[in-house]
């Protein structure tokens, strides 16, 4: 584990940005991080924020307000606009929770300040393997583990998106509790033996 | 007439019949447990043409071979329309993939095709249909949650990787195996 100077019993916070973080309209575990495309030296990155340096839940919540505006100036998505993210609040874990470490990946938290954010974390998953197949499984392995490892959300609603109806909080309230949705049948129903 | 043991005929077989005695046969107290609603049903049906019902014993059993046990996947062809629904919504959403752009990330083509080919045939054999998600550019996750069980399929082009995960710890996972080996998942 690495812990520069983030302490293995550090709270970090994870945004949850629309629609990064959902399926469909809904927020689920299995979407909260989604280890992309890997940088050339095989790391997928993703972002948090250090709770020791942004203590009050309104600093979590500029931060993440932050993070949309940012992406919808990149992407030219005003207010309305289909391309449009929204910052929708934030979920907690311990930090010796998320950086993990197995045989073939490592979870590595920094915190480089990016976008001047003093708290921002990178958050760098490594894998070694060179199957592409074995790649993208440890890859949803390490999402599926780290999602258990998270609070319940803190919702929010940027003011620039208070009067957006768009937002996944103004259609859908529970939105960030509702989950992927439980299948009921059987096992033997599933691809999956036993 | 109460005094004429019963008989048992299995229809599917021309030397099956034969008497039994109420008092000593376990196999007729085998069966007046297992047809002890038809009796009640044939003794109602007397009852309502003749007051002294309680006379008459079953003359004639005719068993018929044991119903094969419901199985999930019949019990889920109560939920076809369902399912098939799902799976024309989750093949709209694999062609909407092919040129649309997802988390900035547009999904490699490879990937998309091998998702396609196992939605179909996951559709064909009539199994649940599974939520999607993306990992950038280069797989598509096919998410089962059955009670506390989480069973990701994650596909690549032309290859399947997948984790099944409980209560904390992860139970099974394997990768790179070929789409034509989906039987690999012990496909029930």
């Amino acid at each position: 584990m690495t812990v520069a100077v983030i302490d293995g019993e550090d709270e970090i916070a994870r945004c949850i940005i629309f629609p990064k973080a959902f399926q469909a309209a809904v927020h689920t575990d299995e979407a909260l991080f989604v280890f992309g495309q890997s940088d050339a030296s095989g790391v997928s990155h993703e972002s948090g924020v250090l709770c020791r340096l942004a203590p009050q839940d309104d600093e979590i919540h500029r931060i993440g307000c932050g993070i949309a505006t940012h992406q919808n100036d990149r992407l030219q998505a005003e207010p309305g606009s289909p391309k449009r993210r929204y910052y929708c609040g934030f979920r907690k874990a311990t930090a010796k929770d998320v950086a993990i470490s197995g045989e073939k990946f490592r979870v590595d938290l920094t915190l480089d300040g990016e976008g001047g954010e003093a708290a921002h974390i990178d958050i760098a998953l490594s894998v070694k393997s060179d199957s592409r197949s074995e790649r993208a499984t440890i890859k949803t392995e390490v999402a599926l583990v780290l999602a258990e490892v998270f609070g319940p959300a803190v919702p929010h609603v940027c003011v620039i998106d208070r009067d957006d109806a768009r937002h996944p909080l103004r259609s859908d309230p529970e939105c960030l509790v509702r989950g992927t949705p439980r299948f009921s049948a059987l096992q033997s129903s599933l691809p999956f033996g036993d | 007439m109460t005094t004429t043991q019963p008989i048992i005929v299995y229809p599917d077989s021309s030397a099956t019949y034969y008497s039994i005695s109420p008092e000593s046969s376990d196999l007729y107290r085998a069966l007046l447990v297992d047809h002890r609603s038809d009796i009640q049903s044939h003794w109602n049906m007397l009852s309502s043409v003749t007051a002294s019902a309680s006379e008459f014993e079953p003359l004639l059993f005719i068993k018929t071979r044991p119903q094969p046990r419901q199985t999930a996947g019949s019990s889920l062809k109560k939920g076809g329309e369902a399912f098939r629904k799902k799976y024309t919504e989750l093949a709209g959403q694999l062609k909407e993939l092919e040129t649309k752009e997802r988390n900035d990330e547009l999904v490699e083509a490879g990937a998309v095709h091998t998702a396609a080919i196992v939605i179909e045939e996951f559709s064909r054999r009539d199994l649940a249909p599974p939520e999607l998600s993306w990992i950038g550019s280069e797989a598509i996750i096919m998410l089962w949650i059955l009670g506390e069980t989480k069973y990701a399929l994650t596909v690549t082009d032309g290859e399947l990787g997948y984790v099944v995960r409980a209560k904390g710890k992860t139970l099974r996972t394997a990768h790179s195996i070929p789409v034509s080996d989906l039987d690999v998942l012990q496909i029930t």
